[in-house]
């Protein structure tokens, strides 16, 4: 096989892949001393691992396992409910970092980022790995996480690189090292690469991404879709996926959906619909979008799914207009006596929220008070968190309920 | 069954019916057309679930009774293609067998107990009306025909008769088409009209004798027969939001005021076709505004009374009002940036009047 360097210069651009190991763990690990070096699994809301540690990665726990598989196999090992809230926060802080060393940081997922680095050896005088090095320790202290990282040219192989060695590794692959790090990766760990694409590049005598990388431009362009013929590019060093620091915010869709203990209650389960609709909106109305047509949708126990499709006579993000929607929509598809672990709802067709059309048969005295009911509750979230204001629809206990239990509630009326 | 007639006339036929005939059905057997000849005449039905069309055609010469069931669209276009001045349609042991000139085929044919059982003309209230009247109101206000069926009331179009005069209704929430015609009808009723049910009438008769009950509306003409269902209510009180007293009113060119607007067009948000129309003494200036694309302005000339109001609309919506004026001028009549905008034509007829209200789009 080939074994002629892919490029003859090492550095024209610099590209850093950052990887959390195990975030979900990691964070509870981080939060709370007693769970370090122990085997400990998150998902147990959902029952099924959504996140091992290492330590019982180890043991053979994998993603995706039944908590009770885990239960009867590894009795002690640590079980615990997975916290978004917290995994999020964590997310914004390693994200924060790695904008204190350059200020093009996309943020990729919750647990990965790509860093544009390209140049600042000079301003941090070091090498571009102990740059890398230096990410890594400041997050290890700061956070009290282990992440892992790759560095090379493009985007594919910095993601080739943090892949080599985890967790905590640091892999540095420059331009005249590429072809050593392809010449044993399979095609299909490559990213971007499917089944199907792996596949096929199997039939053509392709197994590994330096066959891939060696081929001729012609080849790949005959053989393959645009795609693939920007990852052959990334291979070879010349960067096609540029790092795009800018904050998401132009949504198709935005969907919120929620996994809980199995229940038959339909209180429960329509209070966490209305808990989804609620975050849902607030997100819109953070883009200020409204969604015309909403997706709701109810998961059994047994995994089947049963949603509904309604379409707005206008277009809203104010949960309390869509509340009747909401309920008529539920009655649809909730069917007694089954036991639900999950429900969502999906906002589409999305459009602008300004200059909103006026429509002839509502009250624009109430648009107008909702609109300011609204700007307070934003306000309220942003300020205290999410939490802090709700409708009373994702509630899950009744009026009469709450009265007995004593449970806080506050009259909220408007002032024309 | 057999039978032979001309090529237009059967076309003709299977046109209003085929209009109907549903492209693609939940119920595979709406695709399909009932043929029947019964003593000299032949009737072909149509029915897509909520309506149901039936038109005859008389037939010269022999034929054969009996019924059959056929793919309606397939047969049309047959005929539709056919070069030869006569068809000849016969069934054969499980076929259709069409003959046109030097052409022949054999069409699947279904038994015709499939179709499932047509309703009958309701028989609770009964009228005559004059057709062009109906088809008039009827084209002035269905583009404001609701498309959107998560409030299935405003994909209907209201219509009212009575002792004094008939109206039209049509809204979609956010424009409204208003229409009456100095018709006496004898009876008092409010139906409400699924838009095909009266799209697919063929024009040119001049009189329709209207059938209706509680959930049913059947139009019958010479050899035509439509019966829907009709939407059910309650409409929306649409005499509510029909503005009185508006303190502005504007005066303009239709011609002039639709040119302006398809040129702003051009330059506003593809998307919300929103532009504005700041409305001074003696002049409307349209703006049309989108990060994407850039502005534009225009200045039209009115004669306007009232205060400077600017306010904003979705110009397509607007244009859609303007192509169902047929007069040289219009006005339109204001009050706030936020509320609702009546346009009227100017017109010395006295056989009814027609307007059209429209809701303003919330400007930066």
């Amino acid at each position: 096989m080939n074994t002629q360097p892919l490029l003859v210069f090492d550095w024209q651009n610099a590209i850093l892949h950052v990887d959390a190991d195990a975030f979900f763990a990691a964070c509870e690990q981080a939060t709370n001393p007693h769970l370090v070096g122990k085997p400990l699994v998150v998902g147990k809301e959902r029952g099924i691992v959504t996140a091992a540690s290492y330590e019982a990665k180890v043991l053979g726990i994998k993603r995706g396992m039944r908590i009770q598989e885990v239960k009867r196999l590894y009795p002690a090992v640590i079980i615990l409910n997975s916290d978004y809230e917290k995994y999020s926060l964590f997310s914004i802080r390693l994200m924060d970092i790695l904008r204190r060393f350059s200020p093009t940081v996309e943020e990729y997922s919750i647990d990965e980022a790509f860093v544009d680095i390209t140049g600042l050896r000079r301003a941090y005088h070091c090498s571009y790995e102990e740059l890398g090095f230096r990410i890594q320790e400041t997050i290890r202290t700061e956070l009290g996480i282990s992440v892992s990282i790759g560095i090379s040219l493009t985007k594919v192989l910095a993601k080739i690189a943090s892949q080599h060695r985890k967790p905590g590794g640091l892999t540095v692959i420059p331009g005249r090292q590429i072809h050593l790090y392809l010449e044993k990766l399979p095609v299909d760990a490559v990213w971007g690469i499917g089944t199907n694409t792996a596949a096929w590049c199997n039939k053509l005598g392709i197994r590994t991404a330096l066959d891939l990388a060696c081929r001729s431009e012609m080849f790949i362009q005959k053989h393959f879709p645009k795609p693939c013929y920007e990852i052959w590019q990334e291979l070879n060093g010349r960067p096609v996926y540029l790092v795009n620091s800018e904050p998401k915010n132009n949504y198709r869709s935005i969907s919120k959906a929620a996994t809980f203990s199995p229940t038959t209650s339909r209180l429960v389960i329509f209070s966490r619909l209305s808990a989804n609709l609620e975050a849902a909106c607030f997100k819109a109305r953070r883009y200020q979008l409204a969604p015309q047509r909403l997706i709701l949708f109810l998961r059994t126990q047994e995994f089947q799914e049963s949603a509904v499709e309604l379409k707005l006579s206008a277009p809203t993000a104010y949960p309390l207009l869509l509340a009747p929607f909401i309920q008529q929509g539920f009655d649809a598809i909730y069917q007694t006596g089954r036991v639900y672990r999950q429900t969502g709802v999906i906002l589409t067709h999305l459009v602008s929220a300004r200059n909103s059309q006026i429509t002839l048969f509502d009250d624009p005295l109430r648009l107008e008070k909702m609109e300011r009911l609204y700007r307070a509750v934003d306000l309220l979230k942003r300020r205290m968190g999410s939490e802090i204001i709700g409708s009373g629809m994702a509630l899950t206990v009744s009026a009469g309920m709450a009265k007995r239990l004593k449970i806080p509630c506050l009259d909220i009326r408007l002032r024309d | 069954m057999r039978c032979a007639l001309n090529r237009d006339l059967l076309a003709e036929a299977l046109g209003t019916v085929v209009s109907i005939v549903p492209s693609r059905s939940t119920y595979p057997v709406f695709h399909n057309i009932l043929l029947e000849i019964e003593q000299g005449r032949l009737a072909i039905t149509g029915a897509d679930g909520d309506n149901v069309v039936r038109q005859e055609v008389k037939l010269e010469g022999k034929s054969e009774d009996g019924s059959v069931l056929v793919d309606g669209r397939r047969l049309t276009e047959l005929v539709r293609m056919s070069n030869a001045e006569t068809v000849t349609l016969k069934t054969t042991e499980s076929k259709v067998a069409f003959e046109s000139g030097r052409m022949k085929a054999e069409l699947v044919q279904l038994a015709p107990e499939q179709f499932p059982e047509l309703p009958k003309l309701p028989q609770e209230i009964q009228f005559e009306f004059p057709l062009t009247t109906l088809f008039e109101m009827y084209d002035i206000c269905s583009f404001a025909v609701s498309r959107d069926d998560s409030r299935p009331v405003m994909t209907a179009i209201n219509w009212e008769v009575g002792k004094s005069e008939s109206r039209m209704v049509a809204t979609d929430a956010v424009r409204l088409a208003f229409v009456s015609r100095k018709v006496k009808v004898p009876v008092k009723t409010k139906l409400l009209l699924a838009p095909k049910a009266v799209n697919i009438l063929p024009r040119g008769e001049e009189k329709v004798q209207v059938y209706a009950d509680q959930k049913m509306v059947g139009f019958r003409l010479e050899n035509t027969t439509v019966i829907s269902r009709t939407i059910e209510g309650p409409y929306p009180d649409y005499e509510r939001v029909i503005p009185k007293n508006m303190p502005a009113k504007a005066v303009v060119s239709r011609e002039s005021l639709a040119g302006a607007l398809r040129r702003a067009m051009v330059m506003a948000n593809p998307v919300s076709k929103q532009i504005s129309i700041e409305f001074t003494a003696k002049s409307m200036i349209i703006r049309a505004k989108s990060e994407e694309t850039g502005d534009s302005e225009e200045e039209l000339d009115c004669s306007y009374k009232g205060e400077e109001l600017t306010v904003g609309f979705n110009g397509g919506f607007l244009l859609d009002i303007l192509n169902h004026i047929g007069t040289e001028e219009l006005t339109i009549e204001l009050s706030t940036p936020m509320s609702p905008v009546m346009v009227k034509p100017v017109s010395e007829e006295q056989n009814g009047e027609e307007l059209f209200i429209m809701m303003p789009v919330r400007l930066d």
